[in-house]
């Protein structure tokens, strides 16, 4: 047997060793979606999600989590009205510090099955806020007031009320109200 | 019609129309830096980053979509959409998940904007009204967040009733 021969068997028996020890360790493969593709191409797939999938996309793993605290994605949040979306979710999503400093436009006009405490909750953190519209929602002239008085940036707002939607939180409010400053969306 | 010939990474050359090849902005940029003029058809263009199936599968878009009016400009401010996958694409890209994200990879290289689009389009729609489960399930994606970190979620999820 000449050496090439020999030398050939080696590299098979190798080869073949390897295989073996990838099958016994079972080495995990690698999500196509996270080790193949470039952030700079993740998130032009992101950018036709829609606001909820987006949220979803968050939860599945830390890389992707990471990725989309991009301001691409945070700067402008638009919730459509019929968003299907578990409350702790939302809140998962946007108590992040990283991505609540990257929100300028906040519009949650129609979330009318948001309660008013939360829309506050979600708006008031929100430092540098400079749209926000929530027309035809619950929250309250109690809870608007909070989330406008840290909103230092604040350069156009969309606001409706109705009493009837929802119970009075004092009696000196008034039971119909509409409120816009600024552009409007 | 002028020829280009484009090589693969693994070595394989495919002769194309200069019209068709020219669609990735890539090669157009690479045929202008060489001077070549539309009757040097002797030149071979290398692509280190492209395999011969891959490539075969870009050309073949190319070759479909020669004849499309340029896309529009879109506006950024709305969510895009992604019903509008032409049929014959759909069928084109109906492929394993490693092939799509090859063919991906290969379009955001060579810089073909309408293949770019409809590939990212079609990975967004795989996504879309899907759990977070389902969404790991699709690309085994590894749930790689710490209990201690779900169990401070929990915690505040108070932080969500209405107080």
């Amino acid at each position: 047997m000449s050496f090439e021969d020999l030398t050939g068997v080696d590299t098979c028996a190798v080869s073949l060793e390897f295989k073996i020890a990838r099958i016994i360790h079972m080495e995990p493969i690698l999500c196509p979606l996270t080790s193949s593709l470039s952030d700079e191409v993740l998130l032009l797939i992101i950018q036709n999600l829609g606001l909820v999938d987006v949220i979803n996309l968050s939860q599945t793993c830390r890389k992707l989590d990471d990725l989309l605290k991009d301001r691409t994605i945070c700067e402008n949040l638009r919730f459509d009205w019929q968003l299907k979306i578990e409350r702790l979710d939302f809140v998962k999503f946007l108590r992040n510090s990283q991505r609540s400093a990257l929100i300028t436009k906040l519009n949650m006009n129609d979330l009318y099955w948001v309660p008013s405490g939360i829309i506050r909750n979600i708006a008031r953190p929100l430092a540098n806020l400079k749209e926000f519209h929530a027309g035809g929602t619950n929250l309250s002239w109690t809870h608007l007031t909070e989330i406008l008085t840290p909103a230092r940036n604040l350069q156009a707002l969309s606001w409706s009320w109705d009493h009837r939607i929802e119970n009075p939180y004092s009696g000196t409010e008034p039971s119909s109200f509409i409120l816009v400053v600024g552009p409007s969306d | 019609m002028p020829v280009v010939r484009l090589q693969s990474v693994d070595g394989e050359v495919f002769p194309v129309d200069v019209e068709i090849a020219r669609m990735s902005f890539a090669i157009r940029n690479m045929l202008d830096d060489l001077g070549v003029q539309d009757n040097d058809a002797e030149e071979v263009i290398p692509l280190p980053n492209v395999t011969g199936p891959i490539l075969r599968k870009v050309i073949e878009w190319c070759t479909h979509h020669k004849d499309d009016p340029p896309p529009p400009e879109e506006d950024d401010t709305r969510e895009k959409r992604t019903d509008d996958i032409p049929a014959w694409d759909q069928e084109f890209l109906r492929v394993d998940q490693a092939v799509l994200f090859d063919i991906i990879l290969a379009a955001n290289y060579l810089d073909i904007k309408g293949l770019l689009d409809v590939t990212c389009k079609t990975v967004a729609n795989m996504i879309k009204g899907k759990t977070p489960e389902e969404i790991r399930k699709l690309f085994n994606i590894k749930n790689d967040f710490t209990p201690a970190e779900e169990e401070q979620i929990r915690k505040e999820n108070e932080w969500c009733e209405e107080k």
